[in-house]
């Protein structure tokens, strides 16, 4: 290895899909340069990789473990708007379920009679007390019933919408990657203090990859509003736009690569006879 | 209610004193947007993609309100269908008189020549 400062740390063939946190924490003294070697994934052209330091939580001070490579078609494809704005409104609408309801003439009680004779009396001509015209009538036209805003949104766009997020976050700076959520600490004190030091803005998303996180940082951030701790599977646009920083470890970058890309280069999803998410199949049986 | 406060403006002019109250606001409770189901608003809508189940359908993510109509977007007489189908069974006499009476007169009206 090279001798210096910065040691670069070229991981073997091995290794480079799992990315081992043990050879980064192994010497905290000496900053690590890694080079994940990204070759073997699938890329498209005109798209130099882009890079991001590598993190660590375990002290206020910001000091950089090392330096990661991010894949450029999830980290840097066009920051395309409107797809942003179709996913954020996917997720408001679509278990949305709107329960206005008024009752038609037919609906409320009473109304049978004639409420006056058809003519003779002076008054107006009415067959029912429960006419639309009536005060305390029934209502035409009006809500019916509980019905649901539903709407689907098709799986590339949704794919496409968490790389364009990533991307925006990473572009503007509002993306860190952490080598592990582990603080030394339960006091909440201490990550108001170190998202203050490190200017991360008023809300952050720390994005562990499995359910199982450090009880230091679930406990702190339980406490904090606007700190929260979210696995990967949980991760969202509406999420990533509404906190202001998003923190991510480092095995869920190269599980969010492996995901996206393969929503980018897949040919068709799932297989014959089973129920894809992207066919949209109800009531029906799909292999017949 | 705000209190109504003096006005001393003119504390040489003693004679000028007036007491103000200021103009009506409508009244504004502050929300908190960092609420528990806000601040997780939208958590594992992308499980299909980010899962390691890929076949979940987000159809199958809506688990609030009446069954008829999660993740089913019709217009009324689809909807009272599915109702008629999944709850008839379990409603009370009423509701079923006017659940009928609806159903026929929109079936009426759909088929009516135009």
């Amino acid at each position: 290895m090279s001798t210096g400062p910065v040691q670069v740390d070229i991981p073997t063939s091995q290794s480079h899909q799992q990315t081992d946190q043990l050879a980064v924490m192994s010497s905290p003294d000496r900053p690590i340069l890694r080079m994940v070697d990204k070759t073997s994934l699938p890329r498209s052209r005109f798209f130099r990789p882009v890079y991001s330091w590598l993190e660590t939580l375990g002290d206020i001070k910001d000091e950089k473990l090392g330096m990661v490579e991010l894949h450029p078609d999830v980290f840097a494809t066009h920051p395309r708007m409107d797809i942003l704005h179709r996913c954020v409104r996917w997720q408001y609408l679509y278990r949305k379920i709107n329960y206005d309801f008024a009752r038609t003439r037919a609906e409320m009680r009473g109304g049978g009679r004639k409420p006056w004779p058809q003519k003779g009396t002076g008054r107006a001509r009415h067959g029912s007390i429960r006419s639309p015209l009536w005060h305390m009538g029934g209502k035409c036209h009006g809500p019916r019933g509980p019905y649901s805003y539903y709407q689907y949104l098709p799986l590339k766009y949704r794919a496409l919408g968490l790389k364009v997020a990533l991307t925006v976050k990473h572009s503007q700076g509002d993306l860190h990657i952490v080598d592990r959520l582990e603080i030394p600490t339960t006091d909440p004190e201490y990550l108001e203090d170190l998202v203050r030091y490190r200017n991360w803005g008023k809300s952050v998303l720390l994005v562990d990859m499995n359910e199982d996180i450090a009880e230091n940082v679930c406990e702190a951030s339980a406490q904090l509003n606007t700190i929260n701790v979210m696995p990967l599977v949980g991760l969202n646009v509406y999420s990533m736009l509404k906190h202001d920083t998003l923190v991510l470890t480092l095995p869920c970058v190269q599980k969010l690569e492996n995901k996206l890309l393969y929503q980018d280069n897949r040919h068709s999803h799932g297989a014959k006879g089973t129920i894809s998410a992207d066919r949209d199949v109800f009531g029906t049986w799909p292999d017949k | 209610m705000p209190e109504p406060r003096l006005l001393d403006e003119y504390e040489h002019h003693d004679f000028r004193k007036v007491w103000v109250r200021p103009p009506p606001m409508p009244h504004k409770t502050p929300k908190d947007h960092w609420t528990k189901e806000k601040a997780m608003f939208g958590c594992y809508d992308y499980q299909d993609i980010l899962g390691d189940h890929p076949y979940i359908h987000p159809r199958h993510l809506c688990l609030e309100g009446p069954k008829y109509v999660r993740g089913f977007r019709g217009n009324e007489l689809q909807r009272l269908i599915r109702k008629k189908c999944m709850a008839g069974k379990h409603m009370g006499e009423e509701d079923w008189k006017n659940l009928q009476k609806r159903i026929n007169l929109l079936y009426r009206r759909m088929n009516r020549r135009k």
